[in-house]
């Protein structure tokens, strides 16, 4: 832990040390500020109810469509163990809808939902049961030999084995790709709301990002940037740890 | 009951282990195999355990080594999991009764293995398959548990197919011994030597 620790402090050294001399390097402030005035920055966004309720906003939004992406996932996962020819559907589904960015489906939802908060949920759902459906099926069916053989020898029903065998057996696996599909549906959600904007009353942290953008307010948006990336990185670090303390 | 008739389990392609071997192990009755090492013994009990023709209907267990309780849950859950007898003398009869709560990963591997045969014992199945159950245990240790075991399968009417590798456990568990090699499978039983015969052979 703390070597990890180190190397984040590290890092980030490495990275304000590079950061000032491409500052030096370019000389304009309007494209390029100084880390100092980013971090004044920083210092004096987290002090305004607007940030705050746009951080709020899209934690909300992510929270809720994570949720509701995984656990629809992993009903159907339920569904797939059960039934052998659902799980050769989804699987086929699966290879149809995996590699179709979830981007491109903007246009054709767009036509149903409009451009608000109803569509930000739908594709970040889409794209987490098509990317990590299949990958935690797999993850399930590649536990050990022995375990396999263990269920096999009990006799125990597909619902009781994936409950006390399957999932346990493979739960770093799972919890190392609903990292994966967490750190996806932020890129996805940032990128929805720095593309919409605020269109339909929706303003979260990338709505926020062309705001200040607008009114060439450079600084605090690099800052915003940078509340983006650590908060990724935050979770992104818990979810990894989680991952290891349930490694079997 | 077990019985093989003109049995052989086969690896690459069809090239059989050994020779077609017949056995019978009645109920009550504990057979053990004894070999060298990758002569097959560990294969016949996968072969006999995956079996599903009606001679085999009754449920069968696998236990090899000590891996076999879940580490993800409590020694304790284990056990409940999977008995439908109670198991609480038997864990006190082999001094297990303070490692029930904790985690099979902090159990040394002769107490894990202790745990398996308990969790087997108690599980409710007539048939058992042990592939080297006590490997882990040290001579005394093992001795003792080799004999209560045999008791309580002599006294529950189980059948019991168990491999090993130790000639004095196999005295003691065995109520017939048998030595697999290529050749098939032959009836020591009654030889003074085992030592001698496995050598002979």
């Amino acid at each position: 832990m703390f070597q990890s620790l180190r190397y984040n402090i590290l890092s980030l050294i490495l990275l304000l040390v590079g950061w000032h001399v491409l500052y030096l390097m370019v000389q304009e402030p309007l494209i390029f500020p100084d880390s100092t005035s980013i971090i004044a920055a920083l210092y004096n966004m987290v002090q305004t109810a607007k940030f705050w309720n746009s951080f709020a906003l899209t934690m909300k939004t992510l929270i809720i469509s994570y949720v509701i992406g995984l656990s629809l996932t992993i009903a159907i996962i339920l569904v797939c163990f059960r039934y052998q020819p659902i799980r050769e559907l989804f699987e086929k589904y699966c290879s149809y809808f995996n590699p179709l960015p979830s981007f491109v489906l903007v246009p054709f939802m767009s036509l149903f939902m409009g451009l608000g908060a109803s569509l930000v949920y739908s594709i970040i759902i889409w794209n987490i049961v098509w990317t990590s459906g299949l990958q935690m099926l797999r993850a399930i069916e590649s536990v050990h030999e022995q375990w396999h053989k263990h269920v096999v020898n009990l006799r125990w029903k597909p619902l009781k084995a994936l409950h006390h065998v399957y999932i346990p057996a493979s739960i770093s696996n799972i919890i190392g790709i609903a990292s994966v599909s967490w750190a996806n549906s932020w890129r996805i959600l940032i990128s929805l709301e720095v593309v919409f904007g605020s269109i339909g009353g929706y303003f979260g942290l990338g709505s926020y990002i062309i705001d200040v953008k607008s009114k060439l307010d450079i600084d605090q948006m690099y800052a915003i940037l940078f509340v983006i990336a650590l908060t990724g990185v935050i979770i992104n670090s818990a979810l990894n740890n989680l991952s290891k303390r349930y490694k079997v | 009951m077990i019985e093989l008739s003109n049995h052989t389990v086969t690896v690459c392609d069809a090239i059989p282990l050994f020779a077609p071997i017949d056995l019978s192990v009645q109920a009550g009755e504990i057979a053990v195999i004894m070999g060298t090492s990758g002569v097959g013994k560990t294969s016949l009990l996968a072969s006999i355990a995956t079996r599903t023709d009606v001679i085999f209907k009754n449920q069968f267990r696998v236990f090899q080594e000590s891996h076999q309780l879940f580490p993800w849950m409590t020694v304790r859950k284990n056990l409940e999991l999977v008995c439908q007898k109670p198991y609480i003398d038997l864990v006190k009869r082999w001094n297990l009764e303070q490692y029930l709560d904790h985690s099979p990963t902090n159990l040394s591997g002769g107490q894990r293995q202790r745990f398996t045969l308990i969790r087997s014992l108690c599980s409710g199945l007539r048939t058992l398959l042990c592939d080297e159950p006590l490997s882990a245990l040290d001579g005394l240790t093992g001795a003792t548990v080799a004999k209560d075991f045999r008791e309580i399968v002599h006294e529950e009417n189980l059948t019991v197919l168990w491999v090993t590798h130790n000639v004095t456990e196999a005295r003691i568990v065995g109520d017939s011994i048998y030595l697999l090699s290529k050749n098939g499978l032959k009836d020591i039983t009654r030889e003074d030597d085992l030592i001698v015969s496995i050598l002979t052979l």
